[in-house]
């Protein structure tokens, strides 16, 4: 069964920096969809946008087409994020939908990062857009688990990155959970075990 | 609008490094693998022109990759 990786997690979280880390070189390519927008950007494309999102819808059809392992970095943080989920569930029912968070106990991590990174040309993402994703991410994914096969959860701080979960949804079976689960998932999850 | 090749590949994608998964690691093949990821994305995140964000002394810092340290917070 081919998998479709979501690489989710509010912005400034680390996706596109710590993604590759986490999935098996077997998990496909996986798209990044911000350093699409600033490649064509860069190239000075005048409608960037538009040519970015046509490339990037390409690729997924190309990949669905296909029927392989691929993924795409989508926060989770706006309830129209699950429409791709939808679709994929809809229209491709043989994909099994793994959804790896990245996630925090601490929004100042988000804030920090997204700020250092437009101020070395990466793309700009308003405050106030990364503290609704952050404040909406949890309660979305609690809403939609039932669209997903497999959760990892990725826990990141000031001091380390690692993985603290992976198991099945929606049933819920434990694969893995780490000995010191974090706050977000320990309030969020509480049918995770540690 | 503009339209070329249709090749992102390499572009604006990436590839996963695990041979095998975190979960069936052992502690110590973990621990190992957490400090050699984090040493790739201290080289990513320089080659970039990004700091590396961390907390050291009780403060949040941002390390560049000529050795310049900035107090954040």
């Amino acid at each position: 069964m081919p998998t479709i990786y979501i690489i989710a997690g509010p912005p400034g979280i680390g996706k596109s920096t710590n993604a590759h880390n986490f999935l098996l070189q077997s998990s496909g390519e996986i798209l990044n969809h911000d350093k699409l927008n600033l490649y064509y950007k860069n190239k000075g494309i005048q409608n960037y946008e538009e040519l970015s999102n046509l490339k990037a819808n390409n690729f997924i059809q190309e990949q669905l087409l296909l029927n392989i392992n691929f993924g795409v970095e989508l926060n989770l943080g706006l309830e129209s994020h699950y429409d791709f989920i939808r679709y994929v569930r809809k229209n491709h029912t043989n994909y099994s939908i793994n959804v790896m968070l990245f996630f925090t106990d601490d929004i100042e991590l988000c804030l920090i990062r997204a700020k250092l990174r437009e101020q070395a040309g990466g793309h700009i993402v308003e405050e106030k857009v990364i503290r609704e994703m952050y404040r909406n991410t949890i309660s979305l994914l609690r809403t939609n688990v039932y669209l997903i096969n497999q959760l990892q959860f990725i826990h990141v701080d000031f001091f380390k990155i690692e993985l603290v979960y992976e198991g099945c949804y929606p049933k819920h079976k434990t694969e893995f959970s780490s000995k010191y689960l974090p706050k977000w998932v320990k309030d969020n999850f509480p049918e995770i075990d540690s | 609008m503009l339209v070329e090749k249709n090749n992102i590949l390499g572009i604006a994608t990436y590839q996963g490094q695990l041979k095998k998964s975190i979960t069936q690691m052992t502690l110590k093949e973990q621990k190992e693998y957490y400090i050699s990821a984090e040493i790739r994305t201290r080289e990513y995140l320089f080659s970039i022109g990004q700091p590396v964000v961390h907390q050291k002394d009780g403060h949040i810092v941002a390390e560049y990759s000529d050795g310049k340290i900035m107090i954040i917070k």
